[in-house]
């Protein structure tokens, strides 16, 4: 029980990047896994944000104050963000494409139809 | 091989007759009531980046709510995405430009009073490439429904 | 040396990216005219860039003058300077090599070009979090020109790959997030040095593993490579994009595996790990290109195995067998572009892909065969040829029962797979339907085709003729490779020939059902992810076990 105490926001981030992990590898739609994926990802992003994160600190804008927030990580977050995005649209798009093509959007009904 | 096999899901919307496509009055006024309180918040944020929270992406995808919002009042593909790509393109080279000449060769360290100006200018340009960009984009997704022919890479 | 001016590291990287976003807007000629020029600047500042590290200091630069650790930090070392010459060579060289091709529009070459602008940059940057949004810049342009002939296929194939590399790049952005936390920085050199102050080096382990399970997916390592491919052997892609993808684009995964070892060092070492990893890579690698029958297949499930070697060497643990694996990512660059170049002529010029429909290259392309037959000797480690000295020096630094006799599996492998693949130069054409089915083709193939493949070609003799000292000019150390022109070495090459065609021909053609069960047998995604998970744990099991 001790050491329910001593998690943070954090390991919660980790915890869900490990269910998006999960469900990449055990969903059959596309559409899930693509969910899941992206669930990894701003699950990773919430990770990098809370980094350095110290309790009470001010978002590093303008002014000054005793303590701020790691503004590195948020620059840097804004980045992975935008990728983010425009991975996972870039996925939506492959997929209506399939799903128009073959009318599934299961991977491994997907597979057979492929074949024949 | 199989023939192409629309997803039925997708096919209700296809047709300009679905009730979901009438042009609504509600959503119709709601929106327009809104549309230049957006423009205002989409702008506020943009021009704001520079020292406060906000910026060019942020204020970008609000301005790109704005062609999102219009798509929803009038689904009619009357729009000229190709515009809007060229637009966004040119806006994409300035935004590779602007450093190269300005930022990497030292100029903003050398003239901190111009930092704002230099970073108000680019949020411009990322925010104007951003919405024009996430725009194009939706109306990609939007247009695909049971047209096809239009969708190019 | 006559000093040429250095231009600044970040133009070189973000040259290419702005002059085809600037060119989009121009006619297609006046584009390609502009692209010419560009290529041409970008191999001649690479040659000064590459000069004055060779001959002077490194070159370091931290873009707009900003203090070190918080700018974005540029070097040129004496690891990322010669490949930085690769990389600019061969874009050059590839894209002379199809000015007239159909498929060359503006939005073609401005997706080429962020490739080329990925890869220039990935060698250059010295911090984690540039190096992961440029991975991400490529893998979006390549799986764009993977689809760009948009037949339904390839629109699978591309998803496939953007997918699981989607995948891969979460873990190296967790990764990077856990690293940021322990130590506070980003960058190589820095994080080499907090490393080396950590109290626990534990606490590295679960970030080296996240990322290096990114990054061994990028350079397609065992059993991550199911993307390669996919992506490098696409049909629809042109071969100029299969080319640069082989040649260049899967070594950066590779030199990055080296460079964050490297930055690792101080805490965790998993060079063993990635050895063993390289030899099953090789293994796997060859027996599945056996069993293709697509030529472009064969290239690329030939590329896993030469990557296998590659790490192999890189890992090996001896200073011989880096240099020797170093080199041989150039001489693999030379000789796998080559291969898929003439393999994209090949193609057009027969309109078939199945390698047993296609034979007399030799005959009925003179040039292209010589070509893709000095290609496939360069590979094979032909006395003489480039591969022959990289090989060698692997072979000598890995000098010991196991390791000796895991690279002579290798060899054999890699011959047999080309003994099937060379079918296709021998024998007299066949008077085909596809003969008269395209004579309009022929005037719009390039005046550079024929010339390009010679000289690259040329490459891989030159390679081999001056091997010692082409080491030394590129990368510093001197090393003799008499050994590898030595009469027992040729001996040895000719007697794994024999054994390599009576096996094919005794055995390979004979279970021609597994072959195609084997080739039948596609993965899903889920079971990727599968193996994903299980070689981040592999990795974080050997990092607990070792430190």
């Amino acid at each position: 029980m001790e050491i329910i105490g001593t998690l943070d926001v954090s390991d919660l981030a980790v915890a869900v990047f490990f269910i998006g992990l999960y469900g990449a590898m055990t969903q059959r739609n596309m559409v899930k896994t693509i969910m899941s994926i992206g669930i990894m990802d701003l699950a990773a992003i919430t990770f990098l944000m809370l980094a350095n994160y110290a309790p009470g600190a001010r978002p590093p804008i303008e002014g000054a104050a005793e303590r701020m927030t790691d503004p590195v990580s948020q620059a840097l977050m804004i980045t992975a963000i935008v990728i983010g995005v425009s991975v996972t649209a870039m996925c939506l798009a492959m997929f209506m494409r399939i799903a128009y093509r073959y009318g599934t959007g299961e991977w491994d009904i997907l597979i057979r139809r492929k074949e024949d | 091989m199989k023939p192409n096999v629309n997803p039925t899901t997708v096919k209700e919307h296809s047709e300009p007759t679905d009730e979901l496509s009438e042009f609504s009055p509600i959503i119709t006024r709601i929106v327009g009531l809104l549309y230049p309180f957006m423009l205002l918040l989409g702008f506020y944020i943009i021009l704001n980046g520079h020292y406060t929270p906000g910026g060019g992406f942020q204020g970008g995808s609000v301005l790109a709510t704005l062609f999102i919002a219009r798509y929803v009042v009038y689904p009619v593909e009357d729009l000229d995405d190709e515009t809007f790509h060229l637009y966004e393109r040119l806006f994409l080279a300035l935004i590779l430009l602007a450093p190269i000449l300005v930022l990497f060769t030292g100029t903003v360290s050398a003239y901190p009073e111009y930092r704002a100006l230099y970073l108000t200018v680019m949020d411009v340009f990322i925010g104007l490439q951003v919405g024009l960009g996430l725009a194009v984009v939706v109306f990609r997704f939007a247009f695909f429904e049971g047209v096809g022919k239009r969708w190019r890479l | 040396m006559p000093t040429l001016p250095i231009p600044p590291l970040h133009l070189i990287v973000l040259l290419p990216v702005t002059v085809a976003a600037f060119g989009f807007f121009l006619p297609r000629r006046l584009f390609h005219i502009v692209l010419l020029v560009t290529h041409a600047v970008m191999v001649v500042s690479a040659v000064a860039v590459f000069a004055e590290v060779r001959w002077g200091s490194q070159l370091v630069e931290v873009v707009a003058g900003w203090p070190d650790g918080i700018g974005i930090r540029l070097v040129a070392d004496r690891y990322s300077a010669p490949m930085l010459l690769l990389a600019t060579t061969f874009a050059a060289a590839t894209f002379l090599f199809s000015t007239r091709a159909s498929y060359m529009d503006n939005t073609f070459l401005f997706v080429f070009m962020l490739i080329e602008t990925g890869i220039l940059g990935t060698f250059l940057s010295a911090d984690v979090f540039n190096v992961y949004v440029l991975f991400e810049l490529m893998m979006l342009a390549i799986s764009i020109l993977i689809m760009y002939k948009r037949d339904q296929q390839s629109v699978y194939d591309a998803m496939l790959y953007l997918m699981m590399n989607f995948i891969g790049m979460a873990f190296m952005l967790l990764g990077i997030g856990y690293l940021y936390r322990t130590t506070g920085v980003l960058d190589f050199w820095l994080l080499q040095e907090r490393l080396a102050e950590l109290s626990d080096p534990r606490a590295v382990v679960i970030p080296y593993a996240l990322i290096m399970t990114a990054v061994a997916m990028k350079s397609a390592l065992f059993p991550l490579f199911g993307w390669l491919p996919r992506a490098h052997g696409a049909p629809s892609a042109p071969s100029i994009v299969s080319a640069i993808l082989s040649g260049v684009q899967v070594k950066v995964g590779v030199y990055l595996l080296v460079r964050l070892q490297w930055t690792f060092m101080p805490a965790i070492d998993a060079s063993g790990f990635f050895a063993v990893l390289g030899f099953v890579t090789a293994t796997v690698g060859f027996l599945l290109a056996i069993a293709q029958k697509d030529i472009k297949l064969i290239l690329a499930y030939h590329t896993v195995s030469q990557v296998g070697l590659i790490v192999m060497g890189l890992h090996g643990g001896s200073d011989l067998a880096f240099w020797g694996g170093m080199y041989h990512m150039i001489n693999h660059a030379f000789f796998k572009g080559l291969l898929f170049l003439t393999a994209g002529i090949i193609i057009e010029e027969y309109g078939v892909r199945s390698y047993d429909k296609i034979r007399g290259v030799l005959r009925r392309m003179p040039a292209v065969g010589v070509a893709a037959l000095a290609g496939v000797l360069g590979i094979t480690g032909a006395p003489f040829f480039n591969g022959s000295i990289s090989k060698y020096f692997i072979q000598e630094g890995l000098q010991g029962n196991l390791w000796e006799l895991a690279i002579y599996v290798v060899n054999l492998g890699t011959l047999l797979s080309f003994v099937k693949y060379s079918t296709i130069l021998f024998g007299r054409p066949e008077i085909g339907e596809a003969k008269q089915e395209q004579p309009a083709e022929r005037p719009s193939r390039d005046p550079f085709v024929n010339g390009i493949s010679l000289i690259i070609g040329a490459v891989c003799f030159a390679g081999g003729i001056f091997g010692g000292p082409a080491v030394a000019l590129v990368f510093g150390p001197e090393y003799t490779a008499t050994g590898a022109y030595s009469a027992e070495k040729i001996v040895a090459f000719l007697v794994m020939l024999v054994l390599a065609v009576a096996a094919y021909f005794g055995l390979v053609r004979r279970v021609d059902g597994v072959l195609a069960a084997v080739r039948r047998h596609k993965f899903s995604f889920n079971q990727v992810t599968v193996f994903l998970t299980g070689f981040f744990l592999a990795l974080l099991a050997y990092g607990y076990v070792t430190v």
